[in-house]
């Protein structure tokens, strides 16, 4: 009993370790990994909401795949196979939930099947990433997804604000411009959100060797 | 001339108006791969615009069998996903046994090169304005022809080659910028991604502009 509990508490901790160095070591503020995407597509709480659940679902599809790859392809096949399932994700997700909700990921126009190439759902294949046990994949996924909707939700606010005149599709002002959803505004006010949440993350206590923290 | 005119036009179109880098196609980690010798983002460049001139080039045929709404954005891209990635398997081939010397120096940079947005982007971005040429006519007056926007072979060859010319150019001006901005001055949540961000905005400002402020939004809807 008293093993089991000790194994269990044991992987609770591993969770914890892992979520904190997600948050921490996170593409998306390391090398705005995905922020194109943010910049380009992000106008509305809407479309985050569909670029977050479209950027979940790649990244634990290319998680657990990457747990059972580990090592073994390398290129020219590694990216073939890794893009391959990224795209046949996206367009099985989209035509799904389309069919569900009458066009729910139309909104993202060019940017949805852009999704399955991003560098974000791609950042766990590289070389240099880190190896997870498949609960720990999941666990990184939703992390990493938890930035990135935290980085695009208060650009995809103040755009959608200042350019349609809406906060979650509620009219509030008629005073707009389209020059705030170009992509040029959107790089600017990411920039500013990634330096915030640089700041915010910083308050995340940093994991270290043999579970203790600092 | 026409279709020599409609060249030159569709890849300046796709160098400062629907620039891969400044109109969010594609990530910064891609050019950031490129960015550590010139040679390497040249070759990088060729490899992304022979990438993407492939993949407009394998449209023009492919499109018209594909249906014409923008719902069917996400089949495009599965389509030309599985074409690029075919060519950059055929490619890698070809490559390595021609030139093995030169595919062991450089042979990494095909993959980023093929794998990004801006080669996938480029066919994207023609098959949008095909199947919307005719709502957006009246705004678009570059692109969207009176008839409706034809997938030509000047338009595929444009938009490639611009495509390819366009990367080359921000990721140069990207390179050349982040070296002066990084630097102990800027505030140390600011530095790197924050600051690199603002700064390809400004450069995707200054693109807009140069590109005649064309009205090519929305690429997505609320």
């Amino acid at each position: 009993m008293a093993l089991r509990y000790n194994e269990s508490s044991q992987k609770i901790q591993n969770h914890s370790q892992v979520l904190r160095q997600s948050l921490r070591d996170n593409p998306v503020l390391l090398t705005a990994s995905g922020c194109a995407l943010v910049a380009g597509a992000a106008i509305s709480a809407a479309n985050v909401f569909a670029l977050s659940v479209l950027m979940l679902i790649l990244l634990v599809i290319v998680g657990l795949i990457s747990t059972i790859d580990g090592d073994r392809l390398k290129l020219p096949t590694k990216p073939i196979v890794y893009v391959g399932i990224t795209t046949a994700a996206v367009f099985l997700t989209v035509f799904f939930v389309n069919s569900i909700t009458g066009g729910f990921f139309d909104r993202l126009g060019i940017y949805a099947p852009l999704a399955a190439v991003s560098s974000l759902a791609l950042c766990r294949t590289k070389d240099d990433s880190p190896f997870f046990e498949k609960a720990e994949a999941v666990t990184d996924a939703a992390a990493l997804t938890a930035v990135f909707a935290f980085v695009a939700l208060p650009v995809a606010i103040v755009r959608e604000l200042l350019g349609f005149g809406r906060i979650f599709g509620i009219t509030v002002t008629y005073q707009t411009h389209s020059v705030w959803l170009y992509p040029f505004i959107g790089f600017i006010l990411v920039g500013f959100c990634l330096a915030g949440t640089r700041r915010l993350i910083e308050f995340i206590p940093e994991p270290k060797e043999g579970g203790e923290e600092k | 001339m026409t279709t020599a005119g409609g060249f030159f036009a569709y890849a300046v179109i796709a160098v400062f108006a629907a620039n891969a880098l400044t109109s969010g196609m594609t990530d910064i980690d891609s050019v950031l791969t490129a960015l550590s010798k010139p040679k390497q983002l040249l070759i990088m460049s060729l490899a992304v615009a022979a990438f993407s001139f492939g993949g407009c080039a394998i449209l023009f045929p492919v499109d018209t069998i594909l249906p014409g709404e923008m719902q069917s954005m996400p089949v495009r891209g599965l389509v030309f996903s599985l074409i690029i990635l075919g060519l950059y398997f055929i490619g890698t081939r070809i490559f390595s046994s021609v030139a093995p010397n030169g595919y062991k120096k450089y042979g990494a940079l095909l993959a980023p090169a093929a794998i990004n947005g801006a080669a996938l982007g480029a066919p994207l971005f023609v098959s949008y304005y095909t199947s919307i040429a005719s709502e957006m006519a009246s705004d678009t007056a570059i692109i969207a022809e009176p008839s409706g926007v034809a997938v030509d072979f000047a338009l595929s060859l444009g938009v490639g080659i611009g495509s390819g010319a366009g990367f080359a150019l921000s990721a140069f001006l990207i390179c050349e910028g982040l070296r002066k901005i990084n630097n102990p001055d800027v505030s140390p949540y600011f530095r790197g991604a924050p600051i690199m961000m603002i700064y390809v905005g400004l450069l995707a400002l200054a693109f807009w502009g140069v590109g005649g402020g064309v009205p090519l939004l929305p690429f997505a809807q609320v």
